[in-house]
């Protein structure tokens, strides 16, 4: 197979564009779209500090690879969950990856390990406060992810989510209809209170293939296997069902979550909206500062209820 | 699943690829050669959800793939 631009021979088939690429005109491609992406959605500019979520996976370690490649001035944050053999190994990635690329760039890691604040693992802090995992992983990486781009004065928050999340999410929400998450689902939040940064999404443009081609072609060395807590999660339910209809119609997914933000932009009020009304419902945590509609943040709240026990 | 046949007395074993899938992990031997939509196919595998790698080059889906070859079927997609 050759590639459609070139003739070089071509390292990987995309249906959905109907063309096949070579290794450099698939960088290309990819480039290209994460920087119409953060164009359309006014991400962050060449000036601003952009601090990027990284869980040692294809996703945040491509992104980080990416805007660095770009010109951007991207660092990274690493949460360390303490679950096992899994955060060991995918915070062995993340600082290989630091070291062996990000360095050059002199962009730098920083790392929250959630044992050393809170004496325990996730797993164990969620039983403690009678919580599943994953929401309170949620909890903690969002506060986390907000205090050091608060505390270190970065303008954007950047997490790896991709074409598949979002398409995948969108059904999630639509299946349930989840109005206020829908409202919710762009590709660029602002910041919900003054002082903190905003979030982006930089590969919702990007097919997991199609980023997990570009992390091989470049010898990205990310960590295959998924954080074991993420087994059965209704996510992959809808991420698979909605590649079975990819296989039937190149396309669906790309057609699925675009035309939903095309529909967004229509509407517009829907960034300047959810900034007024997050800044209507929300105000600082009175322990901690952070945005909450409670008096005391969920974070703060799930602090001292795992002292209470310890 | 793919087996490969077993060997009749007397005769020579056959050579066979090496398919190593990753998550989750699983070895198999398929006997080349055999085209890489073919192999999908065979282990009944969405094209959408995996990267077929030869050595650590990314191939394309009418690549063929021989005996000798050492193949990776990688899973892109996660579910955090
Ligand atoms: S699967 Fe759950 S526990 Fe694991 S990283 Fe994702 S949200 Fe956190
Ligand atoms: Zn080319
Ligand atoms: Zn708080």
């Amino acid at each position: 197979m050759r590639c459609r631009k070139c003739a070089h021979p071509a390292v990987i088939k995309m249906p959905r564009h109907n063309i096949s690429l070579c290794k450099d005109c698939f960088t290309e491609f990819v480039h290209n779209q994460v920087r119409r992406a953060i164009k359309a959605h006014r991400m962050f500019t060449a000036e601003d500090r952009i601090l990027v979520a990284v869980s040692g996976g294809k996703d945040s370690l491509t992104l980080w690879a990416i805007l660095l490649k770009l010109g951007y001035r991207a660092d990274a944050l690493y949460v360390d969950l303490g679950i096992g053999d899994y955060s060991l190994r995918s915070r062995q990635k993340v600082q290989r990856f630091t070291d062996t690329v990000a360095a050059a760039y002199a962009s730098n890691l920083h790392v929250h390990t959630v044992e050393q604040e809170q004496g325990a693992g996730i797993r164990e802090l969620a039983t403690l406060v009678h919580r599943p995992t994953c929401s309170t992983c949620g909890t903690v990486k969002r506060y986390q992810f907000n205090r050091v781009a608060i505390e270190q004065d970065y303008d954007a928050m950047a997490t790896g989510h991709n074409l598949d999340d979002e398409a995948a999410r969108l059904l999630g929400n639509v299946l349930h209809w989840q109005t206020d998450y829908l409202d919710k689902q762009t590709p660029s939040l602002p910041a919900s209170l003054g002082g903190f940064a905003k979030k982006v999404k930089p590969l919702y443009r990007l097919t997991e293939r199609e980023i997990a081609a570009y992390a091989v072609i470049h010898h990205i060395d990310y960590i295959v296997e998924e954080c074991p807590m993420a087994k059965g999660s209704k996510l992959l339910a809808y991420k698979h069902a909605l590649n079975r209809l990819e296989a039937d119609s190149p396309g669906t997914k790309h057609t699925f979550y675009l035309t939903f933000l095309d529909r967004q932009a229509k509407q517009q009020e829907t960034t300047g909206q959810i900034a007024q009304r997050d800044q209507e419902r929300l105000h600082p945590c009175t322990t901690c500062g952070q945005p909450t509609s409670t008096d005391v943040c969920s974070y703060c709240q799930m602090r001292a209820k795992a002292k209470a026990h310890v | 699943m793919v087996h490969c046949k077993p060997a009749s007395p007397g005769l020579m074993i056959r050579p066979a690829m090496k398919v190593i899938m990753t998550h989750p992990h699983k070895e198999l031997e398929v006997p080349g050669p055999t085209r890489v939509h073919q192999l999908l196919q065979r282990l009944d595998l969405t094209p959408e959800a995996y990267l077929v790698i030869r050595g650590d080059e990314l191939v394309t889906e009418d690549t063929v793939l021989r005996d000798s070859d050492s193949i990776e079927i990688r899973s892109v997609i996660s579910g955090g």
